[in-house]
């Protein structure tokens, strides 16, 4: 077979497998994967960030007074909330903040209770915060917080103040209340 | 005419088949299709949230490393609708105050709450996250929407829970 033949036998060769259609299909599919692949790729990248974060609350446990045997005598009930606690309730306009005995009777007495109005619709934190600790201090209020927001309030703003009364540090805990008025 | 296509139809194939094809695109278009789902469109334990249409409050919060028992809370028209990380879904009417409707709710957090205690105890170590519930929170929603899951929660005894947020650099 000479040089000629051989190289004829493969420009045939050639011709055939390039006139086939077989190559084109699969280059375009490989193709679109990759663009989806990069597309996909930038645009998760774009929505979903790399971080998340986490407001914790918690619910009150207190232990059972019931002693079970004489090894448990240990376990004395813990109070968590008492009269003594304080109470802020969020409402459309303001805060009302006292006590959580000034709420549960005389609910029309003035004397014991608080209020802060919002700056154009919005919640006045930093004077919640500022007058909670001075309130704290002169009515020896309880270390316990209970903030309930009525039902209307949306869940960013009760998310935001939730954490802005965690992170005053003037209480040990903040609980979220659910109907409580 | 039949037979001639036919035989015209093999010998293309015979051809085809004889030529020596270095570059096979095939398996690498099958790998690519796997990267593709595998990166979490389909695959749905990949990233719990995918999928849910939860767009949590941004604020800069401490960063949550362990989801626990995540929820993710929002609004389809009037019904709340729930989809947890193992893509369980819930729904019930806005604004419900029946407990009836959320019974199924609770009962998947017991069996949750159980699996992880039963899992801590193999294992000889408490993680308090393991049964901490994390609520992903739609931004539309209000309080009112959010107290039935409270409440399940509590008849749940899960006394450990968390809103997330978005942290903003």
């Amino acid at each position: 077979m000479t040089a000629l033949t051989i190289l004829q036998s493969k420009i045939l060769r050639t011709k055939k497998r390039l006139s086939s259609n077989v190559w084109y299909l699969p280059i375009i599919v490989l193709a679109l994967l990759l663009l989806m692949t990069f597309l996909s790729t930038a645009l998760r990248g774009i929505s979903m960030p790399g971080s998340f974060g986490i407001v914790e609350a918690e619910f009150p446990v207190v232990t059972d007074e019931k002693t079970v045997n004489p090894e448990e005598t240990w376990a004395q009930p813990r109070a968590t909330i008492d009269n003594n606690a304080a109470i802020v309730i969020l409402t459309r306009d303001r805060f009302y903040f006292g006590q959580l005995s000034s709420f549960g009777k005389d609910l029309s007495a003035v004397h014991n209770k608080f209020q802060i109005p919002h700056i154009d619709g919005a919640p006045d934190l930093p004077r919640l915060v500022l007058d909670l600790s001075k309130w704290q201090i002169e009515a020896k209020a309880g270390r316990s917080l209970v903030f309930v927001p009525t039902e209307d309030i949306p869940m960013p703003i009760v998310i935001q103040c939730f954490a802005a009364l965690k992170k005053s540090g003037l209480f040990n805990q903040v609980i979220l209340g659910g109907g409580l008025l | 005419m039949r037979s001639t296509l036919w035989f015209a139809l093999v010998q293309r194939t015979r051809e085809r088949l004889i030529e020596p094809l270095l570059w096979f695109p095939f398996p690498a278009l099958i790998g690519f299709g796997l990267v593709i789902i595998l990166r979490g469109h389909l695959l749905t334990g990949f990233n719990h949230r995918l999928g849910t249409r939860a767009d949590v409050v941004h604020l800069n919060a401490e960063t949550l490393t362990a989801p626990g028992i995540w929820i993710s809370i929002y609004q389809d028209k009037d019904q709340l609708v729930l989809v947890t990380d193992d893509h369980n879904r819930f729904m019930w009417p806005l604004g419900t105050r029946d407990m009836k409707t959320l019974k199924p709710f609770i009962d998947y957090l017991n069996k949750r709450t159980a699996e992880a205690a039963f899992k801590q105890t193999l294992s000889l170590e408490i993680e308090k996250d393991r049964t901490r519930a994390v609520l992903a929170v739609d931004q539309k929603l209000k309080y009112i929407h959010i107290r039935p899951i409270l409440f399940a929660l509590v008849e749940a005894k899960i006394s450990n829970y968390g809103f997330e947020t978005r942290i903003v650099n």
